[in-house]
């Protein structure tokens, strides 16, 4: 409804990274948690990310069939869902939290970036994402204290960091950000510093257990120019998570809610 | 439409008729649960209704819109009706009316004057810990009462964090 073509895509590329996100916490909702609670918990956060991937394309299109021609209709190479928001083990606790953790702190620098824009039609969807994401970043960070208590647990989340922290850069690697700036006459942000300001948060959360982040600083801006998931090169996992996603609406194209 | 006693639909008639439509996950009407933002009631009578979801991903937006308008439809007849859902406001707690909190405590849901403050719906008591930021539905979490060792839910209510 009337954004400009930087701004819908900036807002497609956000709503398709938390329909993923919110689809895989949902798809196995009861082999997650270590108990009832949590399975409770990640349902709701499934929830949450579904809830603002919906109300980001609302902005775009208020009728349900447009709004489902975004999410079902496009091949996988044109969904630009970063490679962090699709990586994916069914049943593995830790590589979960460490997923978890990292797309939300990544998600904070977005909304960051998202919040300073100067567009009344935006700030209709702010609010209350901002106090929800506040709980999954306190969520998810409770986990990580909870399993760095012992040997074991560190074991596996520095296993999970190592496989997870590059995807960091891919999250960052697109030129939307630039874009989305010049379409509204801001000063030019770069994708490096935004990068740069996720991984010292990263970090900040993890410090207290002496975690080794597997790739320097430097590396890391490196592998903004080998953009993964963002440029439509998915992870293997994507093809069941694609598939698993359009199951119903492909055989109900026109079904509708209520 | 010129017959004689039919009068113009007033915002105050449509209130009246949302205050019988139940929200799909509690006994509680939606103005109580302070989710109507706003009635408009147009020249040609057609009805615009805002609302507000208690969370986003509140599932049930699509089924209370469809709750309202055939509402409106068999009380007053009002089929010409806009739903308008708004996310930008931020509803909370505090926007339950006294009769909704009367209506979920009855149902063992307990609201909260202020945060701290969660009083157990069964036995009144203040010593209930919180056992989960997460309830069975999105606006709910879980707690337990150390007197009566019951848990029960108290309507969730998230603080704006400032970055
Ligand atoms: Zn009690």
């Amino acid at each position: 409804m009337g954004f400009n073509p930087a701004v819908e895509r900036f807002l497609i590329e956000w709503a398709l990274d938390e329909f993923v996100v919110g689809h895989l916490l949902g798809v196995q909702t009861f082999h997650y948690g270590p108990d009832l609670e949590e399975n409770i918990a990640v349902g709701s956060i499934s929830q949450d990310e579904l809830g603002h991937a919906r109300m980001m394309l609302r902005l775009l299109a208020e009728d349900e069939k447009e709004l489902d021609r975004v999410v079902y209709t496009k091949p996988p190479e044109e969904m630009k869902v970063a490679t962090l928001a699709q990586a994916w083990k069914e049943t593995d606790w830790s590589y979960l939290v460490v997923k978890s953790m990292l797309y939300d702190v990544a998600d904070q620098v977005r909304f960051d970036f998202f919040v300073r824009l100067p567009d009344e039609k935006l700030r209709t969807i702010e609010g209350m994402m901002g106090r929800e994401e506040n709980v999954h970043r306190e969520h998810w960070q409770e986990w990580v204290d909870i399993l760095s208590s012992d040997a074991e647990g560190r074991r596996r989340l520095q296993e999970a960091l190592d496989e997870l922290y590059p995807y960091l850069a891919d999250f960052f690697a697109t030129d939307v950000y630039e874009e989305v700036a010049k379409a509204y006459g801001m000063a030019a942000t770069d994708k490096s510093s935004l990068l740069g300001r996720c991984l010292q948060q990263v970090k900040e959360r993890f410090r207290p257990y002496q975690y080794t982040m597997p790739l320097a600083d430097e590396q890391m801006v490196r592998l903004l120019e080998e953009p993964k998931g963002r440029a439509g090169r998915h992870l293997e996992v994507f093809k069941e998570i694609y598939a698993d996603i359009h199951s119903v609406y492909d055989q109900h194209p026109e079904m509708v809610w209520g | 439409m010129s017959a004689v006693g039919v009068r113009q639909v007033t915002g105050a008639d449509v209130l009246q008729v949302l205050k019988g439509v139940e929200d799909p996950e509690m006994p509680i009407s939606i103005v109580d649960l302070g989710i109507v933002e706003g009635v408009a009631v147009g020249e040609e009578g057609a009805v615009k209704v805002t609302l507000m979801p208690t969370f986003t991903g509140c599932p049930a937006l699509e089924v209370i819109e469809k709750k309202v308008k055939d509402a409106l439809k068999e009380r007053l007849n009002v089929a010409d009706v806009e739903v308008k859902w708004t996310f930008g406001g931020e509803w909370s707690t505090e926007k339950i009316t006294a009769e909704g909190r009367v209506a979920l405590k009855s149902f063992g849901i307990a609201v909260s004057p202020e945060p701290g403050k969660v009083e157990c719906p069964y036995c009144r008591s203040h010593n209930v810990v919180r056992e989960s930021a997460f309830g069975c539905s999105l606006c709910r979490e879980i707690y337990y009462c150390n007197d009566c060792k019951n848990p029960f839910e108290s309507m969730r209510r998230l603080v704006r964090v400032e970055a």
